[in-house]
């Protein structure tokens, strides 16, 4: 099942930037590797997340440095 | 340096004061609207309606924008962040577009699980969010002209319509439920407006859309006209929940959802429920949107690039991950803009701007580009 999940997610990242890729003009090398890096943090996260289901989020993150602040507020 | 000159013009198309105005009060009400009324009628409960008008306290994001943009015209906080701080104002800079995205997938969150919870129970979330962020990433495409037209097509009908419906379950109204008013004094009211307050300070947006605006000298105004707007939309639907449900708001996740599925129009009109959400979608389809234009555009800018279009569908295949990631569950996420939440949107959309423009202040840090050249 997760490799299903992986193919589909990689599917969509190729997808992606075959459709982006020929509407950047020729010569633009900074906006082609932005595309491809972004893209590829995409895919990274996603792969993470189908690997690690139970990965800690940013909220979570968030939720943890601000605690002291939001203990004030009460439960 | 040849990308400094072109980073300012990345962004071609121009907005009307009232169309920033139009969008921003989407981006505050948008959410709330459906489901917030559980979070501040859990602890102000039929004083809820108050909740509103202390939060909107925080609308003073609006005017740190402002004043932002007025010392540093035709830029957004990505661009003029390094101008103040240099490497580390690069590095807010990208704070910024974390928060942003990170803020976004609370918007495809929350709607994600609204419409699995109520249309579609069996469709992965993933599909569900993937398919609004692929809408909203055309509408990025074609450009903030694009964003603001389509919000002013959809949604303001969509505000009339929720309007109408919500005036048609006027049948169960009950005024009575408003009574007594500040039962146990004015603290509970302010607990409850802690979480509606996020999304007032959520009015710092601005500071991605002002450098766009046409008619400078209007912008200060139209955005009192949204704030007050945005008071006024929540507060009436805050007071129809308490009249409809009084006490009991706090128990349903949608009070306004409950309340129009009262709504029985001469035994052959059922079901309303079903076409409010449809409206919300049309609602949340344009907050998203603006979400998702700050993300993609904040990410150019930062970079340095001469377009931010080719971004749209990476960064819409990013926030789709993130949106899953954010939260386990719709009570945590709850839970979270109920607590830390607010100090987290408050220090990054009020108190570093405020630093920012103090610092600025010292520093005799100013914008190089010339007042107007918006037009």
């Amino acid at each position: 099942m997760n490799w299903a999940k992986v193919l589909v997610v990689t599917v969509v990242s190729v997808l992606i930037v075959l459709f982006e890729w020929p509407q950047i003009n020729r010569g633009r090398k900074k906006e082609k590797a932005a595309l491809l890096v972004f893209t590829a943090l995409g895919w990274g996260l996603w792969l993470l997340l189908i690997l690690f289901p139970d990965l800690p989020g940013p909220t979570h993150f968030v939720q943890n440095l601000l605690r002291p602040l939001g203990r004030m507020l009460g439960e | 340096m040849k990308m400094k000159g072109g980073t300012g013009m990345i962004e071609r198309g121009r907005i009307s004061a009232g169309q920033m105005a139009l969008i921003l009060y989407v981006g505050c009400v948008g959410v709330k609207i459906l489901t917030a009324p559980h979070l501040a009628a859990k602890w102000a409960g039929r004083d809820m309606w108050l909740t509103p008008l202390v939060a909107a306290v925080s609308g003073v994001s609006f005017y740190v924008a402002l004043k932002l943009h007025r010392r540093f015209p035709g830029e957004t906080i990505i661009q003029y962040s390094p101008r103040i701080l240099g490497w580390f104002g690069k590095g807010i800079a990208l704070l910024y577009w974390i928060v942003y995205i990170h803020a976004c997938s609370f918007v495809i969150r929350y709607y994600a699980d609204l419409v699995n919870g109520v249309f579609l129970p069996e469709t992965p979330p993933a599909v569900v969010m993937g398919g609004m962020a692929l809408v909203c990433a055309a509408a990025v495409r074609g450009g903030l002209e694009t964003i603001v037209r389509s919000a002013q097509f959809l949604t303001v009908p969509a505000f009339a319509i929720l309007v109408i419906f919500t005036v048609l379950s006027s049948t169960e109204w009950d005024v009575e439920n408003l009574f007594p008013i500040l039962e146990r004094g004015i603290g509970p009211v302010v607990r409850g407006a802690v979480n509606p307050s996020i999304w007032f300070s959520e009015y710092f947006l601005a500071a991605f859309l002002l450098p766009y605006v046409k008619e400078q000298d209007k912008a200060g105004r139209w955005g009192a006209v949204a704030i007050v707007g945005s008071i006024l939309t929540l507060t009436v639907f805050d007071l129809i929940s308490v009249f409809v449900l009084g006490n009991q708001s706090a128990t349903f996740l949608y009070p306004l959802f409950e309340t129009v599925r009262l709504i029985s129009l001469a035994g052959f009109f059922e079901h309303i429920d079903a076409f409010i959400l449809a409206m919300w979608l049309t609602i949340i389809f344009a907050k998203i949107c603006l979400f998702q234009y700050v993300a993609v555009l904040g990410s150019a800018q930062w970079l340095g690039l001469s377009d931010y279009k080719p971004l749209s569908l990476p960064i819409a295949f990013i926030l789709v991950a993130v949106s899953i990631w954010t939260a386990p569950n719709l009570s945590f996420l709850n839970r979270f803009l109920d607590g830390e939440g607010v100090f987290y949107s408050h220090l990054v959309q009020v108190v570093i701007p405020l630093g920012l423009l103090a610092v600025a202040g010292i520093r005799k840090v100013k914008g190089t580009r010339e007042e107007g050249n918006a037009s």
